[in-house]
């Protein structure tokens, strides 16, 4: 009797990987011989023990041969006359077909060394055809080893397996089983590349299929190629660790798009409910665990909601986070916003913008739960205390988005002065400009706002936009002799309106330091900084 | 800067051969060290500026060289129209035409001395400075347009001043090729009651004693002789001008790519002389020099009235006046060819010499005084236009000490009133509506005017005639 190391513990070994399981092959035994030395009988299907003191798994070595349809079809063979090499020969591929005695010496006659050092998947032999489970192993490993490659002949083999109709045969279970553990490996893309490539997605996962070839608009989706805006998502979440729930919504979130009727591409309106039904029917079919599935359907129904997070409205912020469960469920909320963020920068150019949604949420949140839900109950009919707490939660998160940050500042230039003006929306970062170019002139609370200034401006951009603004106050300030303390900007696409309320100059009472000249295209900038607050910038000459 | 990015021609002379889209070479005329004080955006705007089409000969710096808009402060470019050369709203600035005039009183220092205060207080309650400050006049439209065209000459008519007074100003007082009509109801609706106000910023009056000659040739042609006093004037078109410079800014971005233009900065907007556009805007700030032309004159209406009263003695007689921010067109030989072209002088001086057919007669044979401003507190100087700055930078010359520091920087370091006792105790008498105004200006927060003015002097761009060295001080 002899017994060796077997399968992936030799691989990673070899890899230079760490190994965590081992697994062991004994030749030459019965099952008698090893229920004698102690080790204790599992397998029901075929031979396999337990050592009485590591609880490492020991196999007989055997041959199986395939007898019928499906997962369960085989006709197992163990006895000490089953060699070595014949245990080897019926793994799947060659890498995983190596074996260690106990001195340490290589046994290796599938040649997986050589295809180790080729980075190449290669089935040992034509018994690979015979559990077409592999497939899905070989597309894992893939995840797992993104820089090997498939053998042409596994990839023409693998193709047959899946023209055969054996794929289809699979149980949902083991399909399960061997994505989830896909998804959580190195690149799990590789996973869908190959199964794409042997024609396997488009029978196990016909609605994930359907996403290549679909497009997006461009100007938000760079890469336009649904497929592959799934695939850089759930890579993000790989690259960022992530756990499989967020992974599992990351690979579904868009599902709905393949459904889109091709005569509204690039566009997908309500995809997200379609994709809300695309996540309920696959899990239901591969048997997706009730946290997975329930992450993917929050996923799939409101990543829109959450990308537009700093545009909506107290009351849609808080349906939202019930919607959600952000409430009860904290940490299945954090899942939730890690996905969104997946979403988010699984796309070209976008790895290091700015996403400031899920902080603005997080913010929402705490707002939202900050108000005494009991005494707002006690205080409530009855019958609507459901609506009663919802509306103090969106009064509390209104209080909340006022007093956000809004400021302005001045910046230097050598001659002149800039101005900057931030705020929660890009209106209240125009009031700020406005004010930052008041307290060029004086101090804003030397000015009361007695008298009120229409004022409209129209420009192709948001930066023009800006310098129409200010400039159509400095006309007003220069022609009514006026100084100018509040703001309301109005925006609508290329058009402004605005009322400014100030008073008269009055050389004593402002002590104004200079007169602005106009406002200029120099530092001239509109956009969000990193925690998502509007900026509005620009020199103005005086 | 970086002088790695230049070839040193002279000692005060730089120059960047052309790369990338640069048409012609970007030239700048300074000493070492103003070179190396210099901003780095004076080589980016600089160079940007050689890529406009059409432009001639090279992109050129003076030595206050500055940041600015698109064209760096001290900045001089040329276009030919024919060859699709263009004219830009930032290369002429918002305040258009905004320059300086010197007038002589015939006084001595000393006999000024015991009126300083008085005249300090009478010449600030009489010309209108600062934020808000309206003038006597109110223009209807027919009165506006009629200023819009004629310039001082028009102020002249109405009894501002004399028409002695129009010889010594540039374009004779009255700049041609005006068109009111180009002018917008927003511009006028800014101006209509702000002729003859100084406004603020920079702006200023000084009473300024000569404190030494250079020249003395040329000194006695502009009748400066040492320890007597002048009036200069530093203001320019008002709220007109700055309107026309921000609506054609906008105007001229947005036109650029239908003309085939392509802007490196958004700030060199442009359109072709050539051009419905550009024609526009050449009218419009043609009328925006004319009210400049127009707000200096009646400025020095008022101050003649402040003098008559105190120093009924005192005549004040215009040695001469210039503008630091337009686009004129002017004749220049270039490769032994004369050539129409459009110079832009953006924070830049001309500086005729001797000969020019566009001088006053007595003039004629010495050259163009050139009137280099100073800030609030330190000198003031006055050159004269050569020979051999005919064949620089399109006869043109600094035009002030040009910011080291900006504003921001400049309240942090002083205070109003710190700053107007210490120059009380050097003799400077400062009369200001603002003291955070009087901060931002103060003396620290500019250049060495002295080494710019050496430097324009080394170059050949003009002579040093006169240093001037300030009492009174109107501030805007």
């Amino acid at each position: 009797m002899k017994i060796y190391t077997v399968g992936g513990a030799v691989r990673d070994r070899l890899l230079g990987r760490p190994v965590v399981d081992r697994d062991y092959v004994v030749v030459g035994a019965t099952p008698d011989e090893m229920v004698a030395l102690g080790y204790q009988p599992v397998g029901k299907d075929f031979p396999v023990f337990l050592h009485p003191q590591t609880h490492a798994e020991y196999a007989l070595a055997r041959t199986e041969r395939k007898s019928g349809h499906g997962y369960k079809g085989f006709t197992v063979y163990a006895a000490p006359d089953v060699t070595l090499e014949e245990d080897l020969r019926r793994r799947d591929l060659t890498i995983n077909a190596m074996a260690e005695d106990e001195a340490g010496a290589l046994v290796d006659p599938y040649g997986g060394q050589r295809d180790l050092a080729a980075k190449t998947f290669r089935h040992v032999s034509a018994a690979f055809a015979e559990d077409p489970v592999r497939i899905l192993r070989v597309a894992r490993f893939a995840a797992r080893f993104p820089d090997f490659a498939v053998a042409a002949e596994t990839s023409a083999l693998m193709r047959q397996i899946v023209d055969s109709g054996e794929v289809d045969a699979l149980v949902p279970e083991r399909v399960w089983q061997e994505v989830a553990r896909g998804l959580m490996e190195a690149q799990p893309s590789r996973m869908f590349r190959v199964l794409r490539d042997c024609g396997a997605l488009a029978r196990l996962f016909p609605e994930i299929d359907r996403l290549f070839g679909v497009p997006q608009p461009p100007e938000h989706h760079p890469e336009v190629d649904t497929g592959v805006h799934v695939m850089l998502v759930i890579d993000w979440a790989a690259r960022q660790g992530l756990g499989l729930p967020v992974r599992f919504a990351a690979l579904t979130h868009d599902l709905g798009k393949g459904v889109t009727p091709p005569e509204l591409w690039p566009k997908h309106p309500g995809h997200e409910a379609k994709s809300v039904e695309g996540v309920r029917a696959l899990s239901e079919r591969i048997r997706v665990p009730a946290d997975c599935r329930d992450l993917a359907v929050a996923v799939a129904r409101d990543h829109g909601h959450v990308h537009r997070a700093l545009e909506l409205r107290p009351g849609t912020l808080v349906e939202l986070l019930e919607r959600v469960d952000a409430f009860r469920r904290p940490d299945r909320f954090e899942e939730f916003l890690q996905a969104c963020e997946c979403d988010f920068r699984g796309r070209p150019g976008y790895e290091d913008k700015p996403y400031p949604a899920p902080d603005y949420l997080r913010q929402a949140l705490q707002a939202a739960q900050a108000i005494d839900a009991a005494e707002v109950a006690r205080n409530a009919d009855p019958a609507r205390i459901r609506e009663a707490i919802f509306q103090a939660r969106a009064q509390s998160v209104a209080a909340w988005h006022d007093r956000a940050e809004r400021s302005w500042e001045h910046f230097p230039h050598q001659a002149d002065m800039g101005v900057r003006g931030i705020g929660p929306t890009l209106a209240a970062a125009f009031e700020q400009a406005a004010l930052a170019m008041t307290a060029v002139v004086a101090d804003p609370a030397s000015v009361m706002a007695r008298e009120a200034v229409d004022i409209r401006c129209e420009a192709p951009d948001a930066e023009l936009l800006l310098a129409d603004w200010l400039n159509a106050l400095i006309l007003e300030m220069a022609a009514r002799h006026m100084l100018f303390s509040r703001f309301e900007v109005h925006l609508d696409g290329p058009r402004l309106h605005a009322t400014a309320w100030g008073e008269a100059v009055d050389s004593l009472k402002h002590q104004p330091a200079v007169e602005i000249k106009g406002a200029t295209y120099t530092g001239l900038k509109v956009g969000r900084n990193e925690s998502g607050q509007w900026l509005a910038q620009c020199v103005v000459d005086v | 800067m970086n002088l790695g990015q230049f070839e040193q021609v002279s000692d005060v002379e730089w120059r960047v051969a052309p790369f990338g889209k640069m048409r012609v070479p970007a030239v700048v005329y300074a000493d070492q060290a103003l070179m190396r004080e210099m901003d780095e955006k004076v080589f980016e705007q600089l160079t940007n500026v050689a890529t406009l089409p059409g432009i001639v000969e090279a992109a050129y710096a003076m030595p206050d060289a500055h940041w600015g808009y698109g064209f760096p402060i001290g900045g001089v470019a040329a276009f030919d129209a024919e060859a699709g050369g263009v004219v830009s709203a930032g290369g002429v600035g918002f305040d258009i035409s905004c320059g300086v005039r010197t007038l002589h009183t015939g006084l001595t220092a000393d006999a000024i001395a015991p009126l300083k205060q008085r005249l300090a207080d009478r010449l600030f309650a009489r010309i209108p400075a600062g934020v808000g400050s309206t003038g006597q006049l109110r223009l209807g439209a027919g009165e506006m347009d009629a200023m819009l065209r004629g310039g001082a000459r028009w102020a002249v008519e109405r009894g501002y001043g004399s028409a002695a007074d129009l010889d010594r100003i540039e374009e004779h007082g009255c700049i041609a090729g005006a068109e009111p009509d180009q002018v917008s109801e927003h511009a006028k609706r800014r101006q209509r009651d702000e002729v003859g106000t100084l406004g603020s910023g920079n702006h200023y009056l000084e009473l300024q004693e000569i404190v030494e000659i250079y020249d003395s040739k040329a000194a006695d042609r502009f009748r400066l002789r040492q320890g007597e006093v002048v009036v200069s004037i530093h203001c320019g078109s008002r709220g007109l001008g700055h309107q026309i410079g921000t609506e054609f800014l906008k105007q001229m971005v947005i036109a650029a790519p239908g003309y085939g233009i392509e802007l490196p900065d958004r700030e060199l907007a442009c359109a072709p002389i050539n051009s419905p556009l550009g024609q526009s805007y050449l009218g419009a700030m043609r009328a925006a020099v004319n009210c400049a032309l127009a707000n200096r004159q009646v400025i020095t209406h008022l101050t003649r009235e402040v003098f008559a009263d105190l120093l009924p003695g005192a005549h004040l007689n215009l040695i001469y006046d210039v503008s630091h921010n337009t686009c004129k067109q002017e004749w220049h030989t270039v490769d032994g060819k004369s050539r129409s072209l459009y110079v832009h002088r953006k924070g830049a001086t001309r500086a005729f010499g001797p000969g020019h057919p566009a001088l006053p007669n007595d003039l004629r044979d010495i050259g163009q005084p050139v009137l280099i401003g100073g800030s609030m507190g330190t000198a003031s100087y006055i050159l004269v236009g050569t020979e051999a700055g005919m064949s620089r930078a399109f006869s043109s010359a600094c035009h002030g000490a040009g910011r080291a520091m900006s504003r921001h920087q400049a309240t942090r370091q002083w205070h109003g009133r710190a700053l107007v006792d210490e120059l009380a105790s050097q003799g400077i008498v400062i009369r200001s509506p603002s003291l955070r105004g009087v901060a931002e200006e103060a003396p620290g927060a500019y250049k060495d005017v002295s080494a710019v003015v050496e430097a324009a002097d080394r170059a050949g761009l003009a002579r040093k005639v006169a240093k001037l060295k300030p009492l009174v001080c109107i501030k805007g």
